[in-house]
């Protein structure tokens, strides 16, 4: 019997229909069901462990980049000639970031995103990695850097950032102080004088010597904290700190700053300003500066026939160009430094690298490829390729007994990522017997190579 | 406080630098006065002597005071090469013409320097370098007196080539009126082509003494380009003395705000001075209306 609308065929093909259909749907459905809960092949197992990095190969950092690309390769190829890591081999990805901070963040971006690599090391120029280390924050990658030192990337509460720089700029003349704490009372200088060429890292390494010297090395970085920006700190606000520090923190400085001033970036002359610190006759010259302005403070420091107990500058005599500038007067100068080739622990690295580049690294080589000792000390550490796991066991490297060593000296971190001090100081001697007129490393004591000579002999007394 | 002998002090040390200064800066007054180009390229020319110093001290040991004789012709040939050959195309066209055709050439020289000797830092260090006679308690600096003396030597030379020859009625015959100077049959093109290359020569006892006072480097030349300016326009453009008048002021001013003040108030004040000078007498201290 059928329906007043269909008759009893209809009806019959309708069911058919439906019955087709059902069967389809679960054919269908069972297939997509088998190909989802059956293993597939797997998939080819990971050869290769792929580090990424943003460098500055065009632009105003390029010769700093190339420093670091260099080492990058070498280490690269050394480990690679050990087995690799985790039995996989190690393989570069490199940008160029040309010198930008924001092509260093898309760069980065891509890494992550796109190329998938397994870790980070970071480039060159505070500015960069200011910028690029907010990216591996953000995708919770460690990075580890050699190449931007400004206090302002530590201080954002940042987990994953970590620098191999052994100190940062206000540090500088912190192994300075340290020996001068160790002379007899009869030969400590009491008084001191700044002067910086007025831009940035001249003035912050000597804003944070001047804490050294009125709050020593247990007070520097709160005193560098009441200073705030170090741009505008002023001869004043230095005697002030001073006073605080004796009021609130109790500590009496043996030594005292008597003189702070900066001069305009392009100053063609210093002398008249090394004429009044000699009027005060201040006992030790800081010079915040690059080589130019060591070269020029140290002339003019002879051509007025100003003698204090020791001139320190900064970048300058970390140079050869400082000797070759300046011969036989650039004796007894002190610098700070982050990287000598005369150390135990850089001394392999800088044979291999001159075998490899044809040249002898300087410090941007040294603190890049110790981003890279510290990555792979990370990954045999925890055998683990887990940036989380990986940037835990660096954070936990926060004592000397825990320290990595690299070609930089052994390397543990602050809560900021910021490197336990361990710089060195060097003064110019001229010592035939050894490598003639150079750079000696004379503190620490654990890498002395020849004892200081204190106080500097008066320019009219020296052959 | 700021005492006596200090003060003595930092003027003799303003006069010295104002002597290099001036040394630095008679070619580019020359160029200016005698062609109306203002040639952008004069300090680089000074960084090349500089390293030509550099050179002939280096490989023949040469000292860089006697090498003046071998710069000094050397120069006045590049700049009658430049004269020749680049600048005397251009040397009627609008002056922003030869501005941008002498940048141009400063950066073509600048650029083969860096590839010749790299960018690294470079010194010459005689034995005197750096050395002083100290007299009443003062310091004179050996090498900046020199260059002082040599200042002054070429300040009289220049000034007696330009008042007492014939070349030099010819060249301010051009400077005064170039169209009627050579209605009375001057060769002005000559007369270009040796003022620029007199020019061109005065930068080699400039880099001289400039090659023993700083550690040198292709760029060099940015340091001191502006203060050039500063001194032709204090002067009064076109006039030699002015130029070492200007470049006196330029190198005591600088001296005493940092003595007095410090020397991050010295462009402040030493540019300042420039503008006063523009606003009150703007033919500069020794130009003529």
């Amino acid at each position: 019997m059928g329906s007043i609308l269909f008759s009893n065929r209809a009806i019959a093909r309708i069911h058919a229909a439906i019955i087709v259909v059902i069967i389809i749907v679960a054919g269908v459905a069972g297939a997509y069901y088998y190909l989802i809960t059956t293993p597939g092949p797997p998939p080819p197992p990971a050869t290769e462990i792929l580090i990424g990095t943003s460098v500055s190969i065009t632009g105003k950092y390029a010769d700093s980049g190339r420093w670091h690309i260099e080492a990058y390769k070498l280490w690269e190829k050394q480990v690679n000639e050990k087995g690799g890591l985790l039995g996989r081999t190690v393989r570069f990805i490199i940008y160029d970031d040309k010198s930008d901070p924001t092509t260093a963040v898309s760069n980065y971006e891509r890494l992550i995103t796109v190329d998938k690599v397994d870790l980070l090391v970071g480039g060159y120029a505070s500015e960069i990695v200011f910028a690029s280390s907010s990216v591996a924050e953000k995708y919770g990658y460690l990075f580890v850097e050699g190449g931007g030192r400004s206090v302002t990337i530590f201080t954002r509460g940042y987990k994953y950032t970590f620098l191999t720089m052994p100190c940062l700029a206000e540090d500088d003349g912190r192994g300075f102080i340290e020996f001068i704490d160790t002379l007899p009372a009869a030969k400590k200088p009491k008084t001191f004088a700044f002067i910086c060429e007025d831009t940035l890292y001249p003035i912050s390494t000597s804003v944070g010597a001047m804490a050294y010297v009125i709050g020593g090395v247990k007070n520097a970085w709160t005193i560098l904290g009441w200073l705030g920006d170090v741009s505008k700190v002023t001869f004043d606000s230095i005697k002030s700190a001073a006073q605080r520090v004796k009021n609130e923190l109790g500590y009496e400085s043996p030594y005292e700053v008597v003189f702070f001033e900066k001069y305009a970036k392009g100053t063609t002359d210093v002398s008249p300003i090394i004429s009044k610190i000699k009027a005060i006759g201040a006992d030790v010259l800081y010079v915040g500066g690059y080589l130019p302005d060591s070269v020029m403070a140290v002339r003019a420091c002879k051509e007025l026939d100003y003698n204090p107990m020791a001139i320190f500058a900064t970048v300058g005599p970390s140079m050869p160009d400082f000797g070759l500038s300046l011969k036989d007067d650039a004796m007894y100068v002190w610098c700070g430094i982050m990287f000598h080739s005369e150390t135990s622990w850089s001394k392999e690295f800088v044979e291999s690298y001159k075998k490899e580049w044809g040249r002898a690294p300087d410090y941007h080589a040294g603190t890049a490829y110790a981003a890279c000792q510290v990555i792979e000390a990370a990954v045999r550490g925890t055998g683990s390729l887990n940036n989380t796991v990986l940037r835990d066991w660096v954070a936990s490297r926060n004592t000397p007994e825990k320290a990595v060593t690299t070609v930089v000296g052994p390397l543990y971190w602050d809560e900021r990522g910021v490197c336990g001090y361990a710089g060195m100081v060097t003064q110019w001697l001229k010592i035939p017997e050894k490598r003639g007129l150079a750079d000696y490393l004379v503190w620490p004591l654990s890498v002395r190579e020849v004892d200081p000579v204190w106080p500097m002999p008066k320019w009219s007394e020296r052959s | 406080m700021v005492d006596v002998s200090s003060v003595a002090q930092t003027l003799i040390s303003g006069i010295m630098m104002g002597a290099l200064y001036s040394l630095m800066a008679f070619g580019l007054q020359i160029v200016y006065g005698v062609m109306r180009i203002i040639n952008v390229a004069h300090a680089v020319l000074m960084v090349f002597s500089i390293y030509l110093t550099y050179f002939l001290f280096e490989t023949y040991s040469i000292d860089p005071f006697l090498s003046i004789a071998i710069t000094l012709p050397f120069m006045f040939l590049i700049g009658w090469g430049i004269q020749r050959f680049i600048v005397n195309r251009v040397v009627t066209a609008p002056m922003v013409t030869s501005l941008l055709l002498m940048f141009g050439v400063g950066q073509v020289i600048e650029s083969l320097i860096a590839y010749y000797w790299t960018s690294n830092f470079k010194s010459v260090t005689p034995s005197y370098g750096a050395t002083s006679i100290l007299l009443a308690g003062l310091s004179f600096p050996i090498v900046r007196v020199l260059g002082f003396v040599v200042s002054i030597v070429l300040l009289i030379l220049l000034d007696v080539l330009i008042v007492k020859t014939k070349t030099g009625k010819a060249i301010r015959a051009t400077a005064q009126d170039r169209e009627a100077a050579q209605a009375m049959g001057i060769d002005i093109n000559r007369v270009f082509l040796i003022s620029f290359s007199i020019a061109i020569a005065t930068v080699a006892p400039a880099g001289a003494v400039t090659a023993m006072i700083y550690a040198f480097y292709p760029t060099l030349h940015y340091m001191f380009t502006p203060k050039l300016f500063c001194i032709c326009v204090l002067g009064g453009l076109g006039s030699i003395r002015g130029v070492f008048a200007g470049a006196m002021i330029l190198g005591i001013v600088e001296a005493m705000t940092g003595a007095f003040l410090t020397l991050e108030w010295a462009p402040v004040v030493a540019y300042g001075l420039l503008i006063t000078i523009l606003v009150v007498r703007p033919r500069g201290l020794f130009g003529k209306a």
